[in-house]
């Protein structure tokens, strides 16, 4: 008779010893363990077999089946998930474990002679309101997940919130590292300090909330939502991934790097500068400074000062009342500027274009697109030098004489000067070029050109 | 001579479970990543068919 492999009972047992422990010491860091040890199984595995090859040598014990094969490839693509997971610092066990306690947190000083806060919360929230008062006041709520209420207790003792006077610095921290790495710990704070502080703020994971203070603020943090208002000195945000950020009335610059989804920025004294993907929709309403907006790879923006709107998603740009010179750059939006000055430099690869500067005396324009349509509305009383270039399309004149049409096989052109002012130069590669008088309906319609049909794609 | 050839085809599964297993020690406790040593699996594979084939043949060469 055929031995038996002794792997499945041995198995049977390891399970039942792994779940007992589990159950008698629910706070072991089991899933910890498992991510990093579990090589350790193949091997002993492996072992038990070679053993019971050698011992059962005369009776022509059989190798590895296929099932114990799968079995081998299913573990060893399970334990390389859970590493994975485990080094880049995701803790399963906390997460879906365990009971949540909460606990008060409140804390008071004298402000006097403090000119700087900073704030040290890994994991939460902050909401901080400067007023008229002499008094720093924190208050709010400490979660702690664990498994028993000891437990939580005894996280609680030890990271009670710590207020440091260093200098004129004033470090508030809430010492979230000290809780044991199963546990999950995070605060929510309300703040309220003297207007005239300025803020820093270090953060993991932690929403933001500040207004009414009159010197800068200054946050890094891997992930979180900001929202600011009313803010005297000059903003830096450095968040890693945020959904959503927000700043109305900075009286400083704004300068916001990372990466994330809706930005919306109102009534900014200073320099605006985004820098990073910003895949949600971004609006800027009322900047008296420069606006610069760079660091993604489908949108460049440059301007002198935004007095009305600029207001893009990933597929529509809209902009009124605009200062040039002005400097844009996208890959496939469809682009409305309404009332701009000086110059306005613009590339675009797929989406049509529809300028209307508005204003006498007109800008300089330079718009060139890939592929779309560009239309230009200019006052009836317009000066200017227009050079328009169709290479695949129509053009289309609404002023008349002054500007001649040419037509050599699938090009067209326009060229003339109206008066004597600024230049214009419109190209497209394939789409039509208009220029239409402000305020009347375009004489000719532009007939699209027909899109060619999408190549079948080929097979998988 | 049969019996050593399917001692050494029975010995050869749980052998690369070990080195699996080693790999994956490796991977989890040292620099060396199962990206750069995935190899060594070829490489034991083939000592191990390799001897295998050694002990089919009689010393006299084959036949």
């Amino acid at each position: 008779m055929r031995p038996r492999s002794l792997t499945t009972p041995l198995i049977l047992v390891m399970l039942g010893a792994f779940f007992l422990w589990r159950n008698l010491h629910p706070e072991a860091p089991v899933f910890d363990l498992i991510a990093n040890y579990w090589p350790f199984l193949l091997i002993a595995w492996g072992f038990i077999r070679l053993l019971e090859v050698l011992v059962w040598r005369a009776s022509r014990y059989p190798g590895v089946t296929g099932g114990e094969v799968v079995l081998v490839v299913f573990i060893c693509l399970g334990g390389m998930g859970l590493f994975e997971v485990h080094r880049h610092g995701i803790r399963l066990t906390p997460a879906i474990f365990g009971e949540q306690f909460e606990y008060p947190v409140s804390s008071q000083m004298p402000a006097a002679g403090i000119k700087r806060i900073v704030l040290d919360t890994p994991r939460g929230s902050i909401h901080l309101t400067g007023g008229e008062t002499g008094q720093i006041s924190v208050s709010g709520q400490k979660q702690i997940r664990a498994y028993t209420r000891e437990d939580a207790d005894r996280t609680n003792g030890r990271t009670q919130l710590e207020m440091t006077v260093e200098g004129d610095r004033l470090l508030i921290r809430s010492h979230q590292d000290r809780a044991p790495a199963e546990q999950r710990i995070s605060d929510d704070l309300e703040l309220t300090v003297p207007r005239d502080v300025a803020i820093e703020g270090r953060a993991g994971n932690t929403d933001f909330d500040i207004s009414d203070v009159n010197g800068a603020v200054e946050l890094r943090s891997g992930r979180g939502d900001v929202h600011l208002a009313r803010i005297g000195g000059n903003v830096r945000l450095d968040i890693g991934r945020s959904a959503a950020i927000s700043a109305s009335d900075i009286h400083g610059n704004l300068d916001i790097a990372g990466q994330g989804s809706d930005v919306q920025v109102d009534n900014v004294t200073g320099q605006v500068t985004l820098n990073g993907a910003y895949v949600g929709s971004l609006e800027f309403h009322n900047l008296s400074s420069p606006l610069r907006v760079q660091g993604a790879r489908n949108l460049e923006l440059r301007a002198a000062a935004v007095p009305g709107t600029i207001s893009t998603d990933l597929s529509d740009l809209t902009a009124d009342n605009v200062l040039g010179p002005i400097h844009l750059v996208t890959r496939s939006r469809d682009v409305h500027f309404e009332n701009f000055t000086d110059s306005l430099e613009l590339e675009t690869d797929h989406g049509d274009v529809e300028l209307e500067p508005g204003r006498m005396p007109l800008p300089r324009i330079d718009a060139h697109s890939t592929s779309g349509e560009i239309e230009l509305a200019l006052p009836e009383n317009a000066e200017f030098q227009l050079q328009a270039t169709a290479e695949r399309g129509e053009a289309v004149n609404d002023f008349g004489s002054p500007i001649n049409t040419q037509v050599e096989g699938r090009r067209a052109m326009m060229t003339g000067a109206v008066g004597s002012g600024p230049s214009i130069r419109i190209t497209s590669d394939r789409g039509a070029v208009a220029v239409r008088k402000q305020g009347s309906a375009p004489s000719v319609r532009v007939p699209q050109p027909p899109r060619p049909p999408a190549p079948p794609r080929p097979p998988r | 001579m049969n019996g050593d050839v399917s001692l050494i085809r029975a010995v050869r599964g749980p052998i690369m479970m070990i080195t699996v297993g080693a790999l994956f020690v490796l991977n989890n406790f040292t620099p060396f990543g199962f990206r750069e040593t995935w190899p060594i699996l070829l490489i034991v594979f083939g000592l191990l068919t390799l001897i295998g084939r050694g002990a089919n043949q009689p010393p006299g060469g084959p036949q």
